[in-house]
């Protein structure tokens, strides 16, 4: 049997996002000229460090950076083919959840404790769609157990304090769902997890991409996570994307050296167990981001980068395309630029 | 659970038990002899011996204490030889009206204070914000005599609004408004300190909690602000500022006993300063008892609410008793 080739849909589409927060010293520019397509059913990553701007692009994603805060944003972000920088607070408060939805970072701390599960869950399907109670009930019933919970009702009778870690993540997972949104964004949804817990739910999420074409957005700063999920990933340094591509290519192919660190900081059970003899430093990337406030005008990895030349610290590179078989595969580096005009 | 809620209540009773042992001692450390100051400075020793055997003072500090608690179980707070009546008789309508007055106070300092707070923390920092938690640092410096003493200057004597001074009115049928009238003054006055006090616990409580991950996450579902503020904002919130309330109603019935002394309120506040000049040992002992109880009593709501509010210390308790 042959099966359609599910057709791509565009339904997100970040364009030049340009973020500034307020900071006492002053305006700062958090994300810069972030590029971003997800089309129905895609799973991608974005991986960075802390301090990157992962949680930045989702918070702008969704508007969520309080008031105070926000300076400005600039360039597109376009849901459907519809800009939503420009629309009010009611408009966006209907694609929150509605269309795009967040998978909380921490399980632990993002269920009310004063509340059963199953009335949290019951609160965002009443409050965004039309069902009935009755039928509000049955589906979160339902999306208890589709998220793999053998006692469904027993968890939506319990407090969240009554639950496991792994069963508050997919409680949460679950609540992300509520409303059937087109795309989920889950912030580091395995970090506070259990290994063998971790497993499952990105096992979960994939079931979820597969039986509800749900679209799903993983910010990990795990490599691991991305190999195991993610179709695309972007890396982020320093508030900019470095590299994006197909998720092989980049950890196969990668050309940033911020990648390439990166993967190498992973350690593997052969550097764990190994002793003495043959032993190599775990890697790590000397030095830290540079401050958002007080940039240079060359690379801003330059000053951790082993590979760095003189120009690397006069001028900033741009996300361009790298000769290779995936034809979305850009990398921000003036050496990879340097590297494919001599090969060409 | 319900042995949990019958365990606290009978908790109570070796606490009101310790609170009569120490108010019959602190009377009995007091100087001087109260036959002496019934009868006066003129008074022969035969007739103050007399007195003395009568009252029962002559007995061991131990009879003395059982034959009042005696009296106290049967509902009798005893009997006051300065006023030739029943203590209960006396101080009991006095203390219901003290009640009416904290109560009053209670309701004013805590749904005003939690109204206040809730606004300046959702507003915080604006002009709003900054205006009422400086009115609230006033209030809460100014002693309760002299807020009373300002509010009926001002709204009794120079706007009229007001009546001075009592209950209710002598020429009047009397009745609810007559009384929410003559309450309105005195209720504020003793209120302003613990509306201060709450608004600001309010206002700090719900800063904390707005900034809860389960709050910013059911914000980022889209729900409506209003919404999100009463249902997980406010609910959360309620722990503590039921804590703060419990405690304030000490100081309001502190507090009271200033009120009524200005507006002429005939609550217990009055009689006691009147015992506790003319060493009515009696009356003393049955007023501090009657405080003492209503504290406990308050304690224990406030305990009892706690544990209702809060599943997770629900589950602990279940725990320890299983």
């Amino acid at each position: 049997m042959i099966q359609a080739v599910r057709k791509k849909e565009a339904f997100l589409n970040v364009t030049n996002l340009m973020t500034k927060i307020h900071t006492p010293e002053g305006s700062m520019t958090v994300l810069d000229h972030i590029n971003l397509s997800i089309d129905k059913g895609d799973i991608m990553a974005i991986v960075g460090e802390s301090g990157s701007g992962k949680s930045m692009t989702i918070h702008s994603i969704l508007q969520m950076i309080t008031k105070n805060l926000l300076d400005s944003y600039a360039g597109e972000i376009e849901v459907e083919g519809k800009s939503i920088l420009d629309i009010g607070e009611k408009e966006m408060q209907q694609i929150r959840g509605k269309k795009i939805s967040l998978v909380a970072q921490n399980a632990m701390t993002s269920l009310d404790p004063s509340y059963r599960v199953g009335k949290q869950i019951i609160e965002i399907i009443l409050d965004k769609t039309n069902l009935s109670k009755r039928e509000a009930i049955e589906k979160a019933l339902y999306l208890l157990e589709e998220m793999g919970i053998d006692e469904a009702k027993r968890v939506f009778q319990s407090y969240p304090h009554q639950l496991s870690g792994g069963l508050r993540q997919r409680v949460v997972i679950a609540m992300s769902l509520a409303c059937d949104p087109d795309l989920i964004i889950a912030d580091e949804p395995t970090s506070a997890l259990d290994p063998s817990v971790q497993l499952q739910v990105l096992e979960l999420f994939k079931k979820i991409n597969r039986d509800l074409g749900t679209a799903i957005l993983i910010i990990t700063h795990d490599f691991g996570v991305v190999a195991r999920i993610a179709e695309s990933v972007a890396v982020m340094y320093a508030g900019q994307i470095v590299e994006q591509g197909k998720t092989s290519e980049v950890i196969y192919n990668p050309q940033h050296p911020y990648t390439n660190s990166l993967l190498n900081c992973i350690p593997d059970l052969d550097w764990i167990f190994l002793d003495g003899v043959g032993k190599k430093p775990l890697f790590q990337i000397k030095g830290e981001p540079p401050n958002l406030m007080n940039l240079s005008s060359g690379c801003r990895f330059a000053n951790r980068c082993h590979m760095a030349k003189d120009i690397c610290r006069s001028k900033l590179p741009e996300l361009k395309k790298v000769h290779s078989p995936d034809l979305n595969h850009l990398v921000r580096c003036l050496l990879t630029e340097r590297r494919e005009s001599y090969a060409k | 659970m319900t042995r949990f809620f019958i365990n606290r209540i009978l908790s109570t009773i070796p606490v009101l038990l310790g609170v009569t042992i120490f108010v019959f001692l602190l009377i009995q450390l007091i100087p001087g002899d109260p036959a002496k100051s019934i009868l006066g400075g003129d008074a022969t020793a035969e007739a103050v011996e007399s007195l003395r055997e009568e009252m029962g003072l002559n007995e061991s500090m131990i009879v003395q204490y059982t034959s009042w608690m005696g009296q106290l179980l049967q509902g009798d707070l005893g009997y006051s030889h300065t006023l030739h009546t029943p203590i209960t008789e006396e101080l009991l309508p006095r203390f219901l009206n003290s009640m009416i007055l904290t109560v009053a106070s209670l309701l004013i300092c805590v749904v005003l204070g939690v109204v206040l707070g809730l606004i300046s923390a959702l507003r915080k920092g604006s002009i709003l914000d900054k205006a009422s938690m400086g009115v609230a640092l006033i209030g809460a410096s100014m002693p309760v005599f002299w807020i009373a003493l300002m509010l009926m200057w001002l709204f009794s004597l120079e706007m009229g609004l007001f009546p001075v001074s009592g209950m209710y009115n002598m020429r009047s049928p009397g009745g609810w408004m007559d009384l929410l009238h003559h309450l309105i003054l005195p209720a504020f006055a003793t209120a302003t300190v613990s509306l201060a006090v709450i608004a600001r616990l309010t206002r700090s409580t719900i800063i904390d909690t707005l900034q809860k991950d389960y709050v910013k996450y059911f914000q980022s579902f889209g729900l409506s602000k209003s919404k999100i503020n009463i249902v997980h904002v406010l609910r959360n919130s309620l722990p503590p500022i039921i804590n703060i309330s419990g405690m304030q109603v000490g100081y309001l019935m502190g507090g009271a006993l200033f009120s009524e002394v200005v507006f002429n309120w005939p609550g217990i506040g009055q009689a006691l300063y009147v015992a506790v000049t003319s060493n009515d040992y009696p009356t003393i002992q049955a007023g501090i008892l009657l405080i003492a109880i209503t504290f406990v009593i308050v304690n224990l709501i406030v305990d009892l609410l706690n544990v209702w509010l809060s599943p997770k210390l629900q589950d602990s308790i279940k725990s320890n008793a299983g």
